[in-house]
């Protein structure tokens, strides 16, 4: 008996050890054959042209293509200026690495020479600079009859360098100055021959302005009303943090605006996300859907504070060219927007202040605000500092002081920054608390604590009459990991925000929504 | 006793001490001045800022020019503070921007201006397009950058003498450079040729530059044919000749322009033949016809000019030829194929045979004479027995013979 259980177990052993290596050399015949199957790209077989990546574009514009020359072929030109601002793109990249790659592309052998003595004393050194150019105002003089030779003055040229000796910020500013620039087709490359740096040449600017809003001492003024805000930040249920995507319905945003505008609030706090919207070249369809968001408001008599540039977290130098265009797009078109209240650069940049470095963050901010404001004088600017300690920073800059307040002693901090910022209206912009209890939670805030705490909020921005934007309309059912990350209890506590819950149900805290 | 001593003494101590270390991190206001006060210098030299100052710690000087920034450290004697700007910046002309900075803080700003220093200038040219078109329509543009020792581009208004030459005349101007350049457009003359540039700067000389004035496009011009005899022996070649072909300002145009010669003949069928000029003549050869024939022959340079039409005549050799028929009439020997003096005709003549049965052709054979002989041979593989018809062509001849039979 037994000895015929023992030869059945073999004979299994067996028969499985079989199947098992069967298999081991399947699965290792496939893993060959999908190797030998992967590989280049084939549409790289046809060697198309690579995409250049556009890397730098400060606001260019020709003031003139005249000359006694010969006249400039359109494609000639934008060949011309990709390789000009090419020059100075990796002028600006050598004296950032001390590296002289790519220089020999866009300055002919001699003018080459005083790059590389530069590079070469502040490698010796220990210098090295961040800089880049803000605006370019180009003039042609004279495009030669062969077409290989051009020159031009390049008008008040805005620069921006920040230089570092031994690791230490020892000079920061912009300047603006003319360069005659000369320059040669070699190789199918425009090349930098001459250029000579002038004082600036002087120039009227006149600028249509129009405010909406203006800011007198203390206080807001609106269509010649002081003018306090009470609002609230928004994002659609449905759409938490992709507010203009594929599921962006006017009909839903119509009928929210019109319940905060019924609850006793005045403006809204909308965001637009930097990459969502297109980086340097922001899409259209994005725009019509902000455009009709606008109008809505509009019609709902509500103001809106526009968040810019949400998710963006870079503030590198390099980077400052491509986000001016960003902005400059954004701004330019709905600078006359009646319904928009504000510009808030950024939300949170404290936040970064760790990662990516104080200085980086607030000159970021700072030329991001004279950027705007160049192309749109309408409307006011400000800020949405996490706390109120960095809301002194770039005081100076901006219109408004915006701060969020998520901590427990609420009015102490107040009075501390009034004191601080004693000339400029201040606003809290965020403000709030989470309903979640549960799992996670087990000793958070109830629906009923939540609403004791709008209730307490809401009595002291009545003594002090303080402008604030409560934290948030709605209860989310999804928060995207990019938020909050993927923690539980982080990602739980954020959905729980809101004065309306996700059954569409006014929680306790809506009596205090406002002080209505 | 003692006890008591001591608690007079330490308030005293203590207020001592007090007033000591309060007067220590009292700050002194920073103070800082400019001594030098030349902000115009020539390129190369020394630029050397000094200031006084009662803060020696953390102060470096930044400094920009046309091409370049950098930092600078100072040298410190007592309250003194220097800088020398290294020669790659006190070489470049244009503006020199500084900042004094201290503790990262800028504290004082100054602009120089460099300009182009005075030594030996040397001249860079372009002149392009470096082919043009004789007429004074076309030009060659000289760009004359003159620039100083350092690589600079030299005053705004400094005199650029233009120096071209061409056959017997050589002229000069005088062009101030503005924008860093100084130009002038060349154009050509009548007669072709080649034009010859140089730019004079401050006795300096550019390298001699070089513009080839090509003749202008062709004018019409006339053709001529040439032939041996006026038969038509499918043998001699006619020869078309065009007139010297020039442009409008009486220059023979470029060696090698092509012309093309079109030939039409009575069934309006065109005939193409090519040749390229030299000293701007055109030579194109033609095959006689090997039948009686009218041509009208006339040339272009495509797009440009066309010549004249020339009417070619050409007469027939052949007036008759025999045939014969051997073996069942399945061999055809055809000639012998006479020429214009009875001389046989030129080897390669050709006879064409077309064969018909039932009134549908099946086939037409082509053969070329040796010797005024041809022969056909039509084999009992290929062409059954039967009744046939057979049509014999040549040298624009036509015989007939129908209801041939051929036999096994």
């Amino acid at each position: 008996m037994s000895k015929l259980l023992t030869k059945n177990i073999y004979r299994s052993l067996l028969i499985i050890s079989f199947l098992v290596l069967n298999g081991l050399i399947l699965y290792g015949l496939s893993n060959v054959w999908t190797f030998l199957n992967t590989g280049a790209d084939r549409a790289s077989i046809l060697n198309t042209p690579l995409q250049s990546v556009e890397a730098y574009l400060p606001k260019t514009v020709w003031t003139s293509i005249e000359n006694p020359g010969r006249p400039i072929e359109k494609q000639t030109l934008s060949k011309l200026q990709k390789d000009y601002l090419n020059a100075w793109y990796v002028k600006n990249i050598a004296y950032n690495s001390n590296n002289l790659y790519g220089i020999k592309d866009y300055y002919t052998d001699s003018a080459r020479v005083n790059l590389y003595k530069t590079i070469n004393f502040n490698k010796k050194n220990n210098i090295k600079i961040e800089a880049t150019t803000l605006a370019h105002q180009p003039k042609l003089e004279f495009y030669s009859a062969d077409g290989q030779l051009v020159v031009f003055t390049d008008e008040n040229v805005e620069e921006y360098q920040r230089l570092y000796k031994d690791n230490l910020i020892t000079y920061e500013d912009t300047h603006k100055a003319t360069y005659k620039v000369m320059m040669l087709l070699e190789d199918g490359f425009w090349r930098i021959r001459h250029m000579v740096k002038q004082p600036p040449t002087p120039k009227e600017n006149i600028q249509k302005i129009t405010p909406f809003a203006t800011v007198k001492n203390k206080t807001i003024i609106v269509n010649k009303q002081p003018f306090t805000i009470k609002g609230i930040n928004y994002y659609p249920q449905e759409t938490p943090w992709d507010m203009f995507g594929k599921k962006f319905d006017t009909t839903i945003i119509d009928n929210d605006f019109k319940l905060i505008n019924s609850s006793g609030l005045n403006t809204i706090r909308i965001f637009i996300q930097y990459e969502d919207f297109g980086k340097a070249n922001v899409k259209e369809d994005k725009l019509k859907k902000v455009r009709k968001t606008l109008d809505l408001a509009q019609k709902h008599n509500l103001k809106v504070i526009v968040t810019l540039f949400d998710f963006y977290g870079d503030y590198s130098v390099q980077d400052w060219t491509l986000n001016h265009r960003h902005a400059e797009k954004i701004v330019t078109t709905f600078k006359d927007h009646e319904a928009i209240l504000a510009w808030d650069i950024k939300n949170e940049p404290d936040l970064d202040f760790n990662t990516r470095g104080k200085e980086n963050v607030l000159s970021w901010l700072k030329y991001m605000i004279k950027e705007i404001r160049k192309f749109d004088n309408n409307h006011l600017v400000t800020i949405g500092w996490y706390s109120t300690k960095a809301a002194v920073n770039l005081t100076e800059s901006v219109d408004i002081v915006s701060y969020h307040y998520y901590l427990k002693n609420f009015e102490n901090d107040f009075d501390k920054l009034q004191k601080e910022i004693p000339n400029k209206p201040l606003v809290l912009q965020e403000f709030g608390v989470s309903s979640y209890k549960g799992l996670w939670n087990p000793f958070g805030n109830s629906e009923k604590d939540q609403a004791h705490y709008h209730k307490k909020m809401q009595a002291i921005f009545k003594e002090k009459n303080i402008a604030y934007m409560s934290w948030t309309l709605y209860d989310f059912d999804k928060i995207p990991t990019s938020v909050v990350g993927s923690l539980p209890w982080r990602k739980n506590k954020q959905k729980h925000f809101g004065f309306i819950d996700k059954k569409g149900k006014k929680k306790a805290s809506y009596l205090y929504i406002s002080s209505q | 006793m003692k006890l008591k001593l001591y608690h007079i003494l330490f308030p005293f101590l203590l207020i001592v001490i007090l007033s000591v270390t309060s007067y220590i991190p009292k700050k002194t206001e920073l103070k800082i001045d400019l001594i030098t006060k030349k902000t115009a210098y020539t390129a190369t030299q020394t630029i050397e800022l000094k200031f006084t100052s009662n803060q020696t710690e953390k102060i470096y000087l930044y400094c920009n020019n046309s091409y370049s920034s950098t930092i600078l450290t100072p040298e410190i004697k007592n309250d003194s503070i220097s800088f020398t700007v290294p020669n790659h910046f006190t070489k470049k002309t244009g503006l020199l921007k500084w900042s004094l900075t201290v503790s990262s803080k800028n504290v004082l700003n100054g602009e120089i201006i460099i300009t182009p220093s005075n030594s030996k200038t040397h001249v860079e040219a372009y002149f392009g397009p470096r082919s043009i078109l004789a007429g004074g329509k076309d030009l060659s543009m000289l760009v004359v950058v003159p620039s100083d020792s350092y690589d600079n581009p030299v005053k705004e208004g400094t005199k650029v003498f233009i120096n071209h030459q061409f056959l017997s005349t050589i002229k000069t101007d005088i062009i101030p450079t503005e924008n860093l350049i100084a130009w002038k457009n060349i154009f050509s003359y009548k007669p072709s040729g080649r034009i010859l540039v140089n730019a004079l700067c401050n006795n300096s000389s550019s390298k001699e530059l070089t513009t080839i004035v090509y003749p202008n496009n062709p004018v019409n011009f006339k053709i001529e044919a040439q032939r041996d005899h006026d038969f038509a022996d499918g043998n001699q070649v006619s020869y078309f000749i065009t007139s010297t072909i020039k442009d409008q300002y009486n220059n023979i145009i470029s060696d090698g322009t092509l012309v093309e010669f079109n030939i039409k003949n009575k069934q309006n069928i065109l005939l193409k033949t090519y040749s390229t000029t030299i000293n701007g003549v055109a030579k194109a050869k033609m095959l006689h016809p090997d039948h009686e024939e009218t041509w009208k022959v006339n040339a272009v340079v495509p797009g440009m000019a066309e010549s004249n039409t020339v009417q070619l005549k050409y007469k027939q050799v052949l007036k008759d030829f025999d045939i014969e028929f051997t073996n069942k009439n399945r061999t055809i020997n055809v000639g012998i194929l006479t020429s214009f003096m009875d001389q046989p005709v030129a080897d390669g003549f050709i006879v064409k045979l077309n064969l018909y049965k039932n009134d549908s052709l099946i086939e037409t054979k082509i053969k070329t004479s040796y010797e005024g002989m041809t022969a056909f041979k039509l084999s009992k593989d290929f062409y059954e027995s039967g009744v046939y018809n057979l049509i014999i062509e040549s040298g624009g001849i036509t015989k007939e013979f129908l209801n041939t039979k051929l036999d096994e």
